[in-house]
Formats: C-alpha cells, structure tokens, sequence
C-alpha cells in the first residue's frame, strides 16, 4: 500500500483543488478498493483500476468541477497530431511539477497520468472513461502547452 | 529532451511535492480503519457503566469466600476462583479498550479470543466439577445442563468472532498481494522498456 500511495496522493492532488480533499479522497480509495476488490476479475488491471476509483473518489468531491470540465471539447483535429512525441527531461521535473497547476484540468489529469505510471492512452481512456482519440489529443495539446510554459520559464530572466 | 518519461521521472515529480504533515498523520490515523475497529459511543458507555460491575462481582467472590468460604468444598473454591479471574480479565480488556477510545485492534480482538475460550474452558470444567460433586442428583443435573448451555454458546461465540477477523485478515492480506503484484508487474515492465 505504501509503495502506491505516494503516486495516487500525487495524482489525487491534481485532481482537487485542497490538499485536505486529495487526503480524504486517498483515504477513502483504500476503503472503496478493500470493499471492492472481489470485484475485480482480471488482476492484471489493478492499476487501472485503482486510479479509476481514486478518481470517482476525487470526482465526488469536486462533482461540480467534473461536470464542467467534461463538456469541455477540445476541439482536436487528431489529422493534425504529428510529429515525434515530446517528454520532459528528468532534471526538469520539478518545474514540470510547477507548470502542470498552469494547466487545464483535463490536460492535467492526462499528463500526470502519463508522467507518473507511464500509461498507455488505451489504460489513461479506461480510467478517465474518455474516447481513447480525445485522450491522444489532450495528450498532445497538453505536452504543447507544458513544453510552451517551460520554454517561457527558460527565457525568463 | 528524452522521448519517453521514466520512473525515475515520477520519482522527481513526486519529490518536487510538498505535503501538510498534519493532514498526513490524519490520515495515518484514519487508514488504521481497516486493520482496526472503534466501538461506537452507546458501546462506550456500555462500557464505562459496566466497568465497576467486575470487580464489584471480584469482591463479592472473595468475600463470600472469607465470611462462609470455609464451610464449602474445594469444588465451590474453584468455581469462585475461575469466575475472578475471569471477570478480571474481562473487566481489564474493556478498560484496555475504553482508554485507548474505544478503538479495538486485531491484537486486541485475538487477546480477547484467548481471554474469552480459556476462560470459558476453565469456567466450563469447574461448573462440570461441582455439579459431580453434588449430593442432589436433580441439582447436580440442572447444573450440568447449564453448563453445557455455557459452553455451546460461548464455543459458537468464539467461533463466529474467528470466522469474522478471518475474512478480515484474508481480505486485507489479498490486498496487500495485489497491490503488490501490480507494482511487481509495473516494475517489470519499466525494466523491459529499458533494456
């Protein structure tokens, strides 16, 4: 339990906008998948699972959030999404960690998701219950976005 | 620029996250609910009125058997020493329990299994003793039979308790495997990307 918790507080936390919030959310994750477990058939998606309970546990606590955020529509043309994917350097990690509050909470919740367990965008589809094509483009937008507010750190004085 | 995050990366991420010590240990303190369980305020106080009952009945045992003890059989004395030692134990797992607010553990729950059958074992085979060493054969049988009243129900207590933590214990060590194999497996692969 140890060896997770600080990976779905991290994710918890870019979820809720109180830290009190990803607290009580991670707490009662662990009470939602001690009760619930059984009901997992295929141990293999654990993971999965477990983020997708930490986010409804998340979820209820900002529902209002949620909501408004999932009408959201990125406006994709997933045609247009080219080129060689991007990632972060590991001595950049801490203004990533910065710059990820700058972003929209959908690409937040993506990009966390990538950064932290290095998930497929099939896995990353499964727990945010979103097409596997709008999780590809909000991927992409959000590395777009987070790489611009690096760059924009960079040239900062 | 790298292509892919790594491990390693999640690590810093993580690293470069600050956390309220306060709302942690709150949620230490809350997490324990799954390994241990609170009695509710009503069973506290339960508790609490019910604590000077056990030795009140300690000191009436005793004084019985100085004042008119004497006169009894060695039968009787074994009764009246069981049942002290008993309402002893009880009485001290309770208040064990009331002072730490009512939270019980799963070290508490076993402590309490052991205090609960040897003393019924002990309360069982003394009653079983008096009621042989009774001249009244109609009396000797109607405590036999409450007896083995006792026991029946105190045995099928005991073995609800244990089937209880058992399906605890079970569900909670599942998880643990679980959680476990799935960070075993994310290790794995995290390896495989690498090479």
């Amino acid at each position: 339990m140890g060896e997770w918790e600080p990976r779905l507080l991290y994710y918890l936390r870019r979820l809720v906008p109180q830290e009190a919030d990803a607290w009580d959310a991670l707490q009662r994750t662990w009470l939602a998948v001690y009760r619930d477990l059984r009901r997992l058939k295929d141990p293999k998606a654990l993971r999965t699972w477990l983020y997708r309970v930490a986010r409804n546990q998340a979820a209820t606590h900002c529902r209002r959030q949620f909501r408004h955020e999932a009408r959201r529509d990125d406006g994709a043309d997933l045609a247009n999404i080219a080129g060689p994917d991007w990632s972060p350097a590991l001595e950049d990690a801490e203004r990533v960690h910065k710059a990820l509050a700058a972003l929209s909470l959908p690409h937040r919740e993506v990009i966390t998701l990538q950064f932290l367990e290095q998930m497929t965008i099939d896995e990353i589809a499964a727990i945010t219950k979103t097409p596997p094509g709008t999780i590809k483009s909000r991927l992409h937008y959000a590395k777009l976005a987070l790489k611009g507010l690096l760059e924009a750190g960079e040239n900062q004085p | 620029m790298i292509d892919e995050p790594s491990p390693d990366f999640a690590a810093q991420l993580i690293k470069a996250d600050s956390w309220n010590d306060d709302l942690r240990t709150r949620y230490e303190q809350q997490k324990l609910a799954l390994v241990e369980r609170r009695l509710t305020r009503v069973q506290q106080w339960v508790g609490w009125l019910s604590l000077p009952v056990y030795p009140a009945l300690v000191v009436g045992v005793l004084y019985r058997r100085l004042t008119t003890g004497e006169r009894d059989s060695r039968e009787w004395l074994i009764l009246e020493m069981v049942s002290a030692i008993v309402l002893l134990a009880l009485g001290g797992w309770i208040l064990w329990v009331l002072l730490r607010q009512g939270r019980v553990t799963w070290r508490d729950d076993r402590a309490m299994e052991w205090i609960g059958g040897i003393g019924l074992a002990a309360l069982t085979f003394s009653l079983y003793e008096l009621a042989r060493s009774l001249p009244d054969a109609k009396a000797a049988l109607g405590l036999h039979e409450a007896a083995t009243i006792i026991l029946v129900l105190g045995a099928s207590a005991i073995v609800f308790e244990r089937v209880r933590r058992s399906r605890l214990e079970t569900r909670v060590e599942l998880l643990e495997l679980e959680l476990r194999y799935a960070e075993l497996a994310r290790q794995i692969r995290s390896s495989v990307d690498r090479i």
